[in-house]
């Protein structure tokens, strides 16, 4: 066999174990260790084995996760959150589905506090869908809007997606946190417009609120939310501001997380220790399928089918369209079976060396990747966000009316997508304005 | 057997607590390097060091174990979740079998690693030079008990599957996305 056909039967391979339940970190490692004796030999393939684990989690850059993952998950245990649902609530409940609308807002902002889709539907799921079912808001549209909202998670700064995809990609963390920005601004304008667009067309969606919000009420509420507000402006005010990098904004958005729980008197131990055992946890089952991915990075790249993947795609001159096209048709297959980081850490071996030998813009991309990624949280079979809310709603409300209200979150999201393709510039100007 | 259970359901354990422990310290640590850095321009000596070759390290490995015991490690499951019993259990054994051999692997070269490290005494080459080579055991000490734990659930898949079940959990926890 050519390093080449090997290289396509290692591709081949890694998917039939993944699909057989066997561990994405074992299935990548274990392909790409026998995938290098194959090729070169006993001691390069031991050497591998031996350098990469170490040499991979032992990286200053990589240390923002499991910092990023704790601010969020001491925000959502010890519910600094709160506050957030209950101001977006007085503020734009007069809107056509205005709690709905009000769940978007709020997941918006805990979005700016969370690097997680998950925990970002998790806390605003639990807030937010017993107060719409109580309103006899469609129970379809009160669980979907939430699971829809919560993708906004990975997508709005911080974000551990964007993060891990820069360390593949070797792109400026920073830059990626920037030009998320508006495609995440755009993803929260989609999700309002379908909800009030729905609402107005079909009022019993959402019967209106009757009640009377006075001028001072809606002050009061604005107070509630300054934990969110001041967790956020240290974070990234100090973060454009240059006091810290992206990497040292983690720990200070955590340690900042921890002061204003316990000003606020939620903080206790246990609920410190679930969220820092909640952060080793998904640490350690993050990272260890990054090993994987990085040995499969190597063992792809001898093989020569990225490099040739790349050729074949500028030979038959694809354009920009097709490509984009072809990639979103790709994911949005293994978003029916994969978790958001597994299909990210499987195609960016492959696809990176083609974007990159066409002379597309990596930062692009990486964005275009995680909306993509995303939306795969809210598609059926696997949609994990989905999962959440509706371990939250209980009986209440049937899995197929989640997915189903989904959908229509969906069309915004295609056309958040058609956005960003037909003008890179909204992902690309504010990465561009910082040089 | 139930005692070698025990042992490595504790050693797992225990690890999980040191990490949670360094998880805490990574963050006081970097946090307060900001603070010195920011109000008296002089950060802690060799941070990044230290951040990278203990905390980091530690928190990749040591929680393997643990985060395998309860059946955490990401899967997927389309294909398994329609099959009958007896079809879960092969898969199950193939799928145990494939990540011990992984697992025991990575262990046995990363031991041999941290001791060559040992014998030389790697240290950092930055303006404060620190002992590196006590952070490369934790490689092999977590990838070892995860061997362990997954070497025992093979043994037991075939008679029983009360290891393969994962626990109620919390919404977010082991959320990765």
């Amino acid at each position: 066999m050519s390093f080449f056909e090997i290289g396509l039967s290692g591709i081949a391979l890694v998917i039939v174990l993944v699909l057989m339940r066997v561990p994405i970190a074992v299935a990548l490692g274990l392909v790409s260790f026998g995938g290098f004796w194959v090729m070169l030999g006993s001691a390069p393939a031991w050497g591998l084995l031996t350098a990469i684990p170490y040499s991979f989690s032992a990286h200053w850059t990589l240390s923002s996760i499991p910092m990023f993952l704790l601010m969020g998950y001491i925000c959502y245990q010890t519910e600094l959150t709160k506050g957030i649902f209950r101001a977006a609530r007085v503020w734009l409940s007069w809107m056509p589905g205005g709690l709905a609308v009000a769940s978007i807002g709020g997941a918006a902002l805990f979005s700016a506090a969370s690097g997680s889709s998950l925990a970002t539907a998790a806390a605003m799921g639990r807030i937010a869908v017993p107060e719409m079912l109580q309103r006899k808001y469609d129970p379809g549209l009160s669980a979907s809007v939430v699971a829809a909202a919560g993708t906004m998670g990975s997508l709005i700064p911080p974000s551990i997606i964007l993060i891990i995809y820069g360390i593949f990609a070797e792109v400026a963390i920073s830059k990626l946190f920037l030009a998320a920005i508006i495609p995440g601004l755009l993803t929260m304008l989609g999700y309002t417009l379908v909800i009030v667009i729905r609402c107005t067309l079909n009022p019993s969606l959402a019967p209106p609120i009757d009640e009377t919000i006075t001028a001072r009420e809606r002050i009061a509420a604005l107070g509630e939310t300054w934990p969110v507000i001041a967790l956020i402006a240290g974070v990234f005010g100090g973060l454009f501001t240059g006091v810290f990098t992206p990497t040292e904004a983690g720990a200070v958005g955590a340690a900042l997380s921890f002061i204003i729980a316990a000003a606020r008197k939620t903080l206790n131990w246990k609920v410190t220790k679930i969220a820092l055992i909640d952060t080793a946890k998904t640490t350690a089952a993050i990272f260890i399928i990054a090993v994987g991915a990085n040995l499969f990075t190597r063992f792809l790249a001898i093989s020569g089918v990225p490099a040739a993947m790349s050729a074949m795609v500028i030979e038959m001159g694809a354009s920009y369209l097709v490509l984009v096209i072809g990639t979103a048709v790709i994911f949005l297959l293994l978003g029916m079976i994969l978790d958001p980081l597994g299909i990210m850490l499987l195609t960016l071996p492959i696809l990176l060396p083609i974007f990159e030998a066409n002379h597309i813009s990596l930062i692009w991309f990486g964005l275009l990747a995680t909306k993509l990624v995303e939306m795969g949280l809210i598609t059926p079979p696997v949609g994990l966000n989905v999962f959440v809310i509706k371990g939250i709603v209980g009986d209440s409300v049937p899995i197929s009316a989640i997915f189903k209200g989904v959908l229509w979150f969906l069309f915004a999201d295609l056309f958040v997508l058609a956005i960003m393709v037909a003008f890179p510039q909204v992902v690309l100007f504010l990465p561009g304005l910082a040089g | 057997m139930q005692l070698l259970m025990q042992v490595t359901d504790k050693l797992s354990r225990f690890l999980m607590i040191a990490s949670i422990i360094l998880a805490g310290a990574m963050m006081l640590h970097v946090s307060f390097d900001v603070l010195l850095s920011l109000f008296i321009a002089e950060p802690l000596p060799a941070t990044v060091e230290i951040v990278s070759s203990y905390y980091m390290v530690a928190l990749v490995f040591l929680p393997l174990a643990f985060v395998e015991l309860k059946n955490e490690h990401i899967h997927v499951d389309v294909i398994h979740s329609h099959l009958p019993d007896l079809g879960k259990t092969i898969l199950d054994v193939f799928a145990l079998t494939l990540s011990t051999i992984y697992l025991g692997l990575m262990t046995y070269q990363t031991w041999f690693d941290a001791l060559e490290k040992f014998e030389v005494g790697e240290y950092s080459m930055g303006m404060v030079s620190i002992a590196l080579w006590p952070g490369r055991f934790f490689v092999p000490i977590g990838c070892g008990i995860m061997t362990a734990v997954l070497l025992l659930k093979l043994i037991r898949r075939p008679f029983t599957n009360a290891d393969m079940a994962p626990e109620p959990s919390d919404m977010t926890e082991g959320g990765i996305d």
